[in-house]
């Protein structure tokens, strides 16, 4: 006794000689002790679960037995709510997605609230889950279909892109290859605009008869080679060449027209003029072979006296004596 | 890829090609048309090509072909005979082209000869890979076996008809035969080259195979009949169609009045009728031919109506043509006498 009366005298004695600085820290942690508390409730009632837990917690370590013993319940309590409201907003969805019959995306929140969710959710969600996946293999079929055109699809388009482009240059190489078989005829030299349409007409006739009768025909018979020559281009009526515009490969854009005129070049050119005064002409023409691609070289000549009085049936010989030159040099 | 055309020029005169090209335009016109103004034209142009540049073959070939259309065969051949034995590029046409011109000799011995020439030309096609002659040359075969059939001098009745029955048979095989793709005109000229030939032979084959006024001959030349008519509707103006169409009523008029006799002499006066008719068209189309003003003139003789006779007899002979001067002879001496019986003297 006489030792429980000297504890207790000491005691006293301690905390009277405690300083008073000290006793006033004490008082103000157990205010934000409460305060913790306090603030606790205000997130719990704006059902804000993780600050609420954050007070909760903060508040249990605080140096009220009795505040610390409120603030653990509350932790369970606060925590269990997040809980069952985390549960349940995935399994709101779950069903929000399957009546939209967004199935894959309802089944991704059925498997949440199954792996995390309270027991009841749980089970709620595990009927949800086999509810969609009697759905799910049809869509997978679906959707593989639809993957599965959006690739033939693709490569179709491809296959149509590589193709225009084949188709492009196959005719550009085409074109090249008709204007390369073909004998051209520049414009001629000449006094004024009249002769020179003089020039092209008879040349034009001369084909125009040499390719309409050059048929190897028989009585009974009209068949045979279909022209004598080939394709005379003259001044004035060129064939305006199609616009293919520029051709784009991977990225590099191929000029194709300029491409056709720089490789498209007539195998025989014929250039030449005619000069004449009152009574009296001359007509002459040069005639070229192509060799190689670009480079030509002279391979005939013609000249012929051009009478006045006898300008036409002149001229008309001169047209012919050009065509069996031009296909003399054709075939050299 | 296009073949690349043909780029040879057969002339190096330019007077040459242009008379050639010009004498080609004349003689497509001929074809489709018809006309001896244009056939004859196209010969002309065609020899002065040739006289430019002798050395063109194509224009001496041209030139053959429009000699041969204006009963001028026997220049033909000689000019066709030249480029065979030079060895043109065109061997088998030229071959063809010798053949059709014998067969219209009408001559026995060339007519042998012309079955000599097809099968050159046969196996000149055949070297020269030209399969669209084919047909060509079997129309120009079955055409030649008619006219063997009709008209071999010392043919008995068992050798014309064996001739006339091959013109048939081949004739009708080729008529059946889808011809390749071709131009239209072309096909239409073998076609009517084809009907003309078939119907020649069956015109004979009734005279000189059936008995007369049999149901065999009626079936004969009924079917020359229709084959001449469809050859007409294969081509505008064909001269040697109606030629033939008078030729066939010919034989039926001669037949009402050398077998029936006295009493069918107005039967036999229509069918004479009716082969002036195309006979004179013949003429109109093509004034040149002697054939149909000799055949008018000894219709008009057979009918008694002798100026019009006289005319056609004197037109006649200023034309060239196949009819052997005897029978010219035999004519003019009818005229003369006035007696047609001289007609049908041996």
């Amino acid at each position: 006794m006489r030792l429980r009366g000297l504890c207790t005298l000491v005691i006293v004695a301690v905390w009277f000689l405690l300083p008073t600085g000290l006793r006033a820290t004490e008082q103000a942690d157990l205010a934000v002790q409460q305060s913790q508390l306090d603030l606790s409730a205000v997130f719990e009632r704006l059902r804000d679960w993780g600050k609420a837990e954050a007070y909760l917690q903060e508040a249990a370590k605080g140096p009220s037995v009795k505040v610390r013993a409120e603030a653990l319940k509350g932790i369970e309590r606060v925590r269990n709510i997040s809980e069952r409201s985390v549960d349940n907003s995935s399994l709101k969805l779950a069903n929000y997605y399957a009546t939209q019959h967004l199935w894959s995306e309802a089944e991704k929140q059925y498997l949440a609230a199954a792996k995390d969710g309270t027991k009841e959710v749980q089970r709620r969600a595990l009927e949800g889950l086999m509810r969609v996946r009697d759905k799910i293999p049809r869509i997978r079929f679906a959707e593989d279909l639809e993957s599965g055109f959006d690739i033939v699809f693709g490569l179709i388009a491809r296959m149509l892109g590589a193709l225009t482009v084949l188709a492009v240059v196959m005719i550009a190489f085409q074109i090249v290859r008709q204007i390369q078989r073909r004998i051209e005829v520049l414009p001629f030299v000449v006094s004024n605009e009249a002769n020179q349409a003089q020039i092209t007409y008879w040349l034009s006739y001369a084909q125009a008869m040499v390719q309409s009768t050059n048929a190897l025909p028989i009585a009974g018979r009209t068949t045979g080679p279909s022209s004598v020559l080939p394709y005379l281009q003259l001044p004035g009526l060129q064939e305006k060449l199609p616009d293919l515009g520029e051709l784009s490969v991977s990225g590099v854009k191929l000029p194709v027209n300029e491409l056709l005129q720089r490789f498209g070049r007539p195998r025989v050119r014929i250039s030449g003029g005619w000069t004449c005064d009152a009574s009296h002409g001359t007509a002459f023409a040069q005639l070229e072979r192509r060799r190689g691609l670009f480079r030509y070289e002279p391979y005939a000549s013609i000249k012929r006296e051009i009478p006045v009085h006898w300008q036409d049936q002149e001229l008309e010989l001169f047209a012919y004596h050009i065509l069996i030159k031009a296909a003399e040099t054709y075939v050299s | 890829m296009s073949r690349e055309p043909s780029t040879s020029v057969p002339t190096d005169r330019p007077e040459a090609l242009k008379n050639f090209v010009e004498g080609r335009d004349q003689f497509n016109a001929y074809l489709g048309k018809g006309g001896s103004g244009e056939l004859q034209e196209a010969s002309r142009l065609f020899e002065e090509a040739a006289n430019s540049d002798p050395d063109f073959d194509l224009a001496w070939f041209y030139h053959a072909l429009t000699r041969v259309e204006l009963r001028d065969s026997r220049t033909a051949i000689r000019e066709l005979e030249r480029l065979v034995d030079k060895g043109v590029d065109f061997l088998p046409e030229a071959y063809l082209q010798l053949a059709y011109a014998r067969t219209k000799t009408y001559i026995d011995e060339e007519y042998y000869k012309a079955e000599q020439e097809l099968e050159r030309a046969t196996a000149e096609a055949a070297r020269a890979s030209a399969r669209e002659l084919e047909p060509v040359i079997e129309a120009y075969r079955v055409f030649l076996y008619a006219v063997m059939g009709g008209r071999l001098d010392r043919a008995d009745v068992q050798r014309r008809g064996d001739y006339l029955d091959k013109a048939i048979r081949l004739g009708e095989m080729n008529l059946r035969r889808k011809l390749r793709r071709r131009e239209r005109h072309s096909v239409a000229l073998i076609k009517m080259e084809l009907h003309n030939a078939v119907g020649i032979a069956y015109m004979w084959k009734g005279w000189w195979v059936a008995e007369a006024f049999s149901k065999q001959q009626e079936k004969f030349w009924r079917l020359a009949s229709n084959h001449f008519q469809q050859a007409l509707a294969l081509r505008m103006n064909p001269v040697r169609v109606h030629q033939n169409l008078g030729t066939l009523l010919q034989l039926q008029g001669r037949q009402f009045q050398v077998v029936k006799g006295e009493g069918h002499l107005e039967e036999a006066e229509d069918c004479y009728r009716s082969a002036i008719r195309e006979y004179e068209v013949a003429i109109t189309l093509n004034p040149l031919d002697q054939f149909p003003y000799f055949e008018l003139a000894r219709l008009y003789a057979r009918l008694a109506q002798w100026e019009l006779a006289q005319e056609r007899f004197t037109y006649g002979r200023l034309q060239r043509g196949e009819p052997k001067s005897v029978k010219w002879e035999r004519l003019e001496r009818a005229i003369a006498e006035r007696d047609a019986s001289i007609l049908d003297e041996e």
